[in-house]
């Protein structure tokens, strides 16, 4: 787990141990590869994490060839492309300036109790766009959002023109039961000139009512309710 | 002046009354003189008959050309109506005539010589409450009674009230519900608002005023919640409202003639055209001395009536019309014109006895003028030639008072108004006349009447814009001057209010015709042409157009131009091609397309009323009477300003870049094939360049000045036609994601059809119709959208290209696309 405010998310983490019982996506550090999740597109199993592009097999996209898979991006926008085959609807992906052209994306579907939980993952953005804003993002029970796009990404890059550099993502949700988590990449505006998203660490934690806690972190817990963006590594 | 027989008699009350009458008349001093003073439609021409300038240009060293017919500034303006009326009454006291001064309905019209009442009077009247500068001119004039126009009650119900309280005058209409609201409760009850009103003369004689508004009222103006009565219906027609009016118009005349003593009747009606008075109203009742019309704004002159110069020309030669009521008595219909140009005067004689009228003894139309001295314009410039103006004999300095209280006050506000940016250019936008050529066909120079040019482009669609029409044109004669470029070419320049005022500074109004015919414009667009050469003759009735792309031969056979142009409609073979930017082709090697849809259409009032020798009568084209209250300057300014989601020009953010780019209204071309008006005679024909091909990476492509078809291939390219007619081809998916530098409506094409086929969408009009294709305004251009799965799947439309510099509504896909 990345986590700046060590504090925050290491005394909640330990309240939460202490009072609920819960269960994590299996395989949700991608320790086992990709087991347990379903990818599509053009994704893989690197440095512990996993890696997603835009870019389509054999190369045209760019100067060189930054396709991993051997296999291209899904189509957005249509019926069985890419959000549908990520358990989204058609069109979901659509989240900056212009719709989602083509992308890749994994999905896992496992049951939560009912109530409040945290997700957080650790990603770091890879783009050779400059100009238009391909995005990655996140799905869980159908809401979907974008964590990081092409602007992002202004640290030099040694594999892709720029990255954003290791980050965690945090959000908020409510289960009802089952959850299904949705994450991905996607071109925007063109098809062509590839960005990449390496995920790793997907951590879900429960939140415990606000008087099992109360006394201990107070108004730290709302804070982290109310929270749902980037966060620094 | 109108003189009438001494002895004409006008037998109010049929033949008893008739005898009754000339049993009196020998004995002169048993009559008494009556003099009745109208106007009506003052409309908030609160400055000048020209509008927002008054008195201008009056420096000598300014240019003569370019400001002609500026003295129209000079006529008009409520301070001069002022003193015009009170002239009249000093001159009908001194006669012993008793005065009646009548005003025919809306008394202001919203604008920007309104809005400065809001801005400037919010608690300016007595109970320190809104005060109108129209109502101070009322008040000043003293009317002894108005009629509910239309315009009264634009700005709702409760503003139409307060307008009256401050008026200090009596507003009458047997028509309106003045119960329905406290407001007009109030001002009922107090005597301010009436069916009608009753005025004794000095003789003990009274005359009964009856108003009367139109029954269009609740479909052109706000009077919610005052509704309208007396046999109103909204499910009835304009005709059948006004017929249903009629006994109840009688019922009163009946009343104050039976019941009140009152032996002369002035009936008040504002209902949009003369002809309504005369075909309906007149024919409908009986026992009706005078019908005072307003609404029509028809200028009713006799020959020797002094017309004021630069307006328009008289709609009747007589002063009064007449037509017969019920029982055959030929009944005066008069009215005064608009915009305080007129004061009409209807001089009558009262028979002393009996109370009748025995005579109308004479009528004028007093104009307004300004003019009080002699006015010499331009010539101050080398090589500008000076125009001089006479003074007139009839000129007035003005009502002082309304001079401080209104004038002044008002003429700041248009001046700050004037100073206003309504948006921005990216190019010099021409006005220049254009000058032929002494031989040969190459223009000396490109102006507005011998060819089409941005700025003519950009005053049509104005025109189509403000009339909400499929077709507009507009007289390059009617164009008066150039508007600056930026400096540099990356840069923009602001346009002004004034800007436009300068461009377009005649009181044209906008006038919208439903429904005309293919043929119908092929012969007004040969009138257009008729008098081109392929020199380049400039010529006024040259028309710059919108909605359509005209292709003309100067070479051809022209309208013929013996006899009366106007009159008859003509024969001409310049005109080869129209076709509507929908693609409706309407005229096609010369031949009209008969079965044609009809379509809208827009000019100004100038030509429409046969102004620069436009046929529209003798080809039957009918124009709406009732959407003729914004002038051409307001058209242009609006349609800059208006943002571009809503059709004008107007852009959010500077991002967005300026309102009139050079894509959209570059720089004109007469000598290629491509725009908006092509004269076969002088251009050239095409010819194709050299295809661009891009790579399957991004690519920076571009055309050469002649026809070139582009394909960027693979990748988000960037894509610059250059001159010519250029084609750009998209063929998979995988191409879109473009910007074309220079896309230019009515020359080049979006070619699509191979990339529908690919995504399995349909190609032709359907794709459009459908959804497949989406228009869709971005910042900085529009983005032409590939929708795969249409409207009707989930999908959302992916850019296929972005086009810079123009907007969703410049866009046709019938014009502009290959589907």
């Amino acid at each position: 787990m990345f986590c700046t405010l060590r504090f925050i998310c290491s005394a909640t983490a330990a309240i939460i141990l202490a009072s609920h019982a819960y269960s994590q996506p299996v395989n949700a550090d991608f320790g086992s590869g990709l087991a347990n999740w379903n990818p599509v597109g053009d994704a893989i199993s690197q440095s512990g994490g996993a890696f997603l592009t835009t870019a389509s097999n054999g190369g045209a996209d760019d100067t060189a060839n930054f396709n991993v898979s051997g296999t291209s991006p899904l189509e957005a926008n249509v019926a069985l492309g890419l959000e549908e085959s990520t358990g989204l609807a058609i069109g979901d992906a659509n989240l900056g300036l212009d719709p989602a052209n083509e992308g890749s994306g994994l999905s896992q579907t496992f049951s939560l109790p009912a109530g409040l939980y945290e997700l957080s993952f650790s990603y770091n953005f890879f783009t050779n766009e400059t100009g238009t804003f391909d995005h990655a993002f996140v799905g869980i029970d159908g809401n979907v959002f974008s964590f990081a796009d092409s602007s992002d990404a202004i640290t030099a890059s040694t594999s892709y023109g720029t990255e954003t550099g290791l980050k965690t993502y945090v959000q908020v949700f409510t289960s009802t039961g089952t959850v299904k988590l949705s994450l991905g990449v996607v071109d925007t505006a063109s098809f062509d000139v590839t960005s990449a998203v390496l995920i790793d660490n997907v951590t879900l934690t429960a939140i415990p009512e606000p008087s099992t806690y109360a006394a201990l972190v107070g108004s730290l817990a709302l804070g982290l309710v109310a929270m749902r963006r980037r966060r620094s590594a | 002046m109108k003189s009438f027989p001494a002895f004409f008699q006008r037998p109010a009350l049929g033949l008893a009354a008739f005898i009754a009458t000339l049993a009196f008349t020998p004995a002169a001093l048993q009559a008494e003189g009556l003099t009745i003073l109208h106007v009506g439609d003052q409309e908030s021409w609160l400055l000048s008959a020209q509008g927002n300038l008054r008195n201008t240009p009056t420096s000598s060293t300014s240019n003569a050309v370019a400001s002609a017919f500026q003295i129209i500034s000079y006529y008009g303006g409520v301070d001069r109506l002022a003193a015009v009326i009170d002239n009249a009454e000093t001159t009908a006291a001194s006669a012993n005539r008793f005065v009646i001064k009548l005003n025919a309905g809306d008394a202001f019209l919203p604008g920007p010589r309104f809005t400065a009442s809001y801005t400037n009077l919010a608690n300016a009247y007595t109970d320190s409450g809104q005060d109108f500068y129209d109502a101070i001119a009322l008040r000043e004039i003293g009317f002894d009674a108005a009629v509910f126009g239309n315009h009264e009650f634009d700005q709702g119900a409760a503003d139409a009230a307060r307008f009256v309280k401050v008026s200090e005058t009596t507003y009458l209409s047997i028509n309106l519900n003045f119960d329905a609201s406290p407001a007009f409760a109030a001002l009922k009850a107090s005597g301010d608002v009436a069916s009608s009103k009753i005025i004794t003369t000095p003789g003990g004689k009274k005359v009964g005023i009856i108003g009367v508004t139109t029954p269009l009222l609740p479909t052109i103006s706000s009077p919610s919640p005052v509704n309208m009565t007396a046999g109103f219906s909204s499910t009835n027609s304009e005709t059948q409202n006004l017929q249903a009016l009629l006994p109840f118009v009688q019922a009163e005349i009946d009343r104050l003639r039976n019941n009140e003593g009152v032996t002369v009747i002035v009936v008040m009606s504002h209902l949009q055209n003369a002809a309504n008075e005369r075909n309906i109203l007149v024919p409908g009742l009986n026992n009706v001395d005078l019908v005072v019309s307003g609404g029509g704004h028809e200028l009713m002159t006799d020959t020797d009536d002094l017309l004021i110069n630069g307006g328009v020309s008289a709609t009747f030669n007589t002063h009064p019309v007449y037509n017969n009521d019920v029982d055959g008595t030929p009944t005066p219909i008069v009215t005064s014109h608009f915009g305080n140009r007129y004061v009409g005067e209807v001089n009558l004689t009262i028979n002393d006895t009996t109370g009748l009228v025995t005579a109308i003894d004479s009528t004028r139309m007093l104009r307004v003028s300004g003019l009080t001295s002699t006015i010499t314009n331009g010539g101050g410039t080398s090589g500008v030639t000076a125009i001089t103006y006479n003074a007139d004999a009839d000129a007035v300095s003005g009502n002082v008072a309304l001079q401080n209280s209104v004038i002044t006050p008002v003429q700041n506000f248009i001046n700050d108004l004037n100073a206003q940016i309504v948006g921005q250019t990216a190019v010099r936008l021409n006005g220049d006349r254009g000058v032929s050529a002494p031989s040969g066909t190459v223009y000396s120079a490109i102006g507005v009447r011998n060819a089409e040019t941005n700025l003519g482009n950009l005053v049509a669609d104005a025109m189509r814009f403000a009339g909400a029409a499929e077709v507009a044109i507009q007289n390059g004669g009617g164009i008066r001057t150039t508007v600056a470029g930026p400096t540099s070419p990356a840069t923009a320049r602001d346009v002004s209010v004034g800007d436009t005022f300068n461009v377009l500074p005649f009181t044209n109004l906008v006038k919208r015709a439903p429904a005309m015919t293919a043929a119908q414009l092929k012969d007004l667009l040969e009138h257009s042409v008729a008098a081109s050469t392929p020199a380049g003759s400039a010529q006024g009735r040259f028309a710059q157009v919108s909605g359509i792309r005209v292709v003309y031969d100067t070479t051809r056979t022209a309208r013929s131009s013996s006899g009366t142009e106007a009159t008859r409609v003509g024969t001409g073979s310049r005109i080869r091609e129209v076709v509507m930017d929908n693609g409706t082709v309407l005229v096609s090697d010369g031949v009209v397309n008969i079965s044609a849809p009809a379509f809208s259409f827009a000019t100004i009032d100038f030509t429409a009323a046969g102004g620069d020798g436009y046929p529209f009568a003798a080809n039957n084209v009918a124009f709406e009477n009732n959407v003729n209250t914004i002038t051409y300057q307001e058209a242009l300014a609006d349609f800059i300003a208006t943002e571009k989601n809503l059709g004008g020009l107007g852009r959010s953010s500077a991002a967005d870049g300026p309102a009139i780019t050079s894509q959209a209204y570059g720089v004109e071309n007469p000598y290629d094939r491509y725009g908006r008006l092509v004269d076969l005679a002088v251009s050239i024909a095409p010819v194709e360049g050299a295809p661009a091909v891009g790579t399957s990476g991004r690519d920076t492509l571009g055309g050469d000045a002649n026809d070139n078809t582009i394909t960027g291939g693979l990748g988000a390219d960037v894509l610059t036609g250059g001159a010519g007619g250029d084609k750009f081809v998209y063929n998979s998916l995988r191409e879109i994601g473009d910007t074309i530098t220079d896309f230019t409506p009515y020359a080049d094409k979006l070619s699509l059809a191979t990339l529908l086929t690919n995504v399995g969408a349909p190609t032709g009009n359907a794709a459009v119709t459908d959804g497949y294709i989406k228009i869709v305004d971005t910042i900085g251009g529009v983005a032409i959208q590939l929708d795969v799965d249409g409207d009707a799947g989930r999908g959302a439309g992916r850019t296929i290209a972005t086009l810079r510099g123009l907007t969703a509504a410049q866009v046709k896909p019938a014009r502009d696309f290959s589907l």
